[in-house]
């Protein structure tokens, strides 16, 4: 098949999970099928800036198409998306939104119009961005929706009630994630499947780490949080629940933060910031750690608690997200918290019972196993593909 | 035989159930500052609307917009419906109109009686939290 992969951005070391996600199919699709992926000149998504030249290019046997985005008028976009979020625009402010969103790249819409007929299918990453929201009517009858939606305000715009009828099929990272969007589906959902996403196997525990933790100041045991430090990730409520949490416990685990921060953190004694660290350094701390946290109220899927089963971890996640919940009782792989009490007992279950929650870990690694190895993924999503290419 | 997390959060509420009957443990539970507890509730878009609604966004109107997805055919098919069908059921809208005023009241009594209740509670959390440390300090006793 003649594949073409929409994205904001697309190359190598973008944090964004969409990016990760859609250069990893694009790459493992290129094996079987002739794959191009058009994409911004963008490296920052906060501005849009162009930083990569537009053109040609090329990622392995992936072409890549770049087209000039404008730079997002930061202004505009906070006006109204406060709207937007406060549920008071209109329809035609809702889409005025994409547009402020970004990013803006006409000239992916003029290939689209006068190329996108030469594709089988079109695969489109992120319903938020402009080029999806704009290019995917121009190609609907071939179009698959990787819309990697969450339960947050954007998803409760009005107009995405007819917009998710367009597509000719769509690829979910998890079930939560098809059912929010056929919620707001005006009609039956189009042929859908959830593939989730691949995930290697790690590699063998790393040896003796006492010596490399205390390197890096962390003090066992400790619990772990990796990825951006961000209040819209639920660090905010994370630095309150376990500083309270700390203040009455004497034994009370070490919090250990890994990830570029994205806001001011506390001051604690128990807390060890230790910012952006290196793969090696980051299997190490999972390695030590008794139990991964991931506190984020919207997600589509989270890699993190994946890698965190991939080596055996076990997680205490935010209950109040349906996705990371859901997973978690999929996987029998850890527990949720859903206020500040629960936080606190499953906490305490994680660190007084240590037999139980590696049990718990090792139920999170075969689940992985079983779903989000490449082979199995690639099988799923190969199968849809075919079965769409057809219809 | 493996663990299942339901089990397990069944076991941990129970736990929790049970440490915050006994009147001597409950001191291990710190309540949190008034302010985290209300982002907590705000962090909730469909509370926030809730709590800090505009009177505005919270007017009942029936929403009748008639509309068609035909291309060719839908401005004729508007017509229509704006011609023949309005007449036809103009008086229900009418009639509608005046309960939605009357629930509007009803509604608006309720909210501004939760968010009293919302505040109220945070309140108290906050004074129970200070008095019960205040106490710990000077009689050194768990309270």
């Amino acid at each position: 098949m003649k594949l073409a992969l929409v994205v904001q951005r697309y190359g190598e070391g973008f944090s964004g999970g969409a990016e990760a996600h859609c250069r990893s199919l694009a790459q493992r699709l290129s094996d079987n099928h002739e794959v191009t992926a058009l994409a911004s000149c963008a490296r920052d998504y906060l501005t849009w800036e162009n930083h990569y030249p537009a053109g040609e290019d090329r990622d392995a046997k992936v072409s890549v198409l770049k087209f000039e985005a404008r730079p997002r008028r930061p202004q505009a976009l906070r006006e109204i998306s406060e709207r937007v979020w406060a549920g008071t625009a209109q329809r035609h402010e809702e889409r005025a939104w994409f547009e402020e969103n970004g990013p803006v790249t006409p000239g992916l819409h003029n290939y689209l119009e006068d190329h996108g007929d030469e594709y089988d299918l079109i695969l489109f990453w992120t319903f938020r961005y402009w080029q999806t929201w704009d290019g995917l009517p121009l190609v609907a009858d071939r179009a698959v929706l990787v819309p990697t939606a969450e339960r947050d305000w954007a998803i409760r715009m009005e107009v995405l009630g007819e917009f998710f009828r367009l597509p000719r099929g769509y690829l979910f990272l998890t079930p939560e994630e098809q059912t929010l969007v056929e919620d707001r589906c005006e009609g039956a959902l189009p042929p859908s499947c959830v593939i989730g996403a691949g995930i290697a196997p790690a590699p063998g525990a790393p040896g003796h780490i006492s010596g490399v933790l205390a390197g890096l100041g962390v003090t066992a045991p400790y619990i772990l949080y990796l990825g951006r430090l961000d209040p819209n990730k639920g660090c905010r409520s994370l630095f309150d629940y376990f500083t309270a949490y700390a203040s009455t416990r004497d034994d009370a685990p070490h919090l250990v933060l890994a990830g570029q921060a994205a806001m001011e953190i506390p001051t604690h004694p128990k807390i060890t910031p230790l910012g952006f660290v290196s793969d090696t350094t980051r299997a190490n701390l999972m390695s030590g750690a008794r139990v991964l946290v991931a506190p984020s109220l919207y997600e589509s899927l989270c890699m993190v608690v994946l890698e965190a089963w991939n080596v055996g971890l076990p997680v205490l996640v935010n209950g109040r997200c349906d996705v990371l919940r859901g997973q978690t009782i999929r996987a029998n792989g850890g527990l949720y918290y859903c206020d500040f009490l629960e936080f606190c007992e499953a906490l305490d279950f994680f660190m007084r019972k240590p037999e139980q929650a590696s049990v718990l870990g090792t139920q999170g690694t075969c689940y992985v196993q079983r779903e989000y190895r490449w082979p199995t993924v690639m099988a799923k999503l190969e199968a849809f593909l075919a079965q769409l290419s057809v219809a | 035989m493996g663990l299942r997390t339901e089990d397990l959060m069944q076991q941990v509420r129970r736990d929790l159930r049970e440490k915050l009957q006994g009147s001597d443990t409950i001191a291990d539970y710190v309540p949190l500052p008034t302010h985290v507890l209300l982002r907590e509730l705000l962090e909730d878009h469909d509370l926030v609307k809730t709590l800090t609604f505009d009177p505005e966004d919270w007017e009942l109107r029936p929403k009748f917009r008639i509309s068609s997805h035909r291309p060719f055919i839908g401005p004729i098919l508007v017509f229509l419906k704006r011609a023949i069908g309005m007449p036809l059921v103009g008086w229900v809208l009418d009639y509608s109109t005046q309960n939605f005023r009357r629930q509007k009241e009803l509604n608006d009594f309720l909210l501004s009686c939760l968010r009293a209740l919302v505040l109220e509670n945070a309140r108290r959390r906050h004074e129970l939290a200070v008095l019960r440390n205040d106490i710990s300090t000077a009689t050194g006793a768990d309270v």
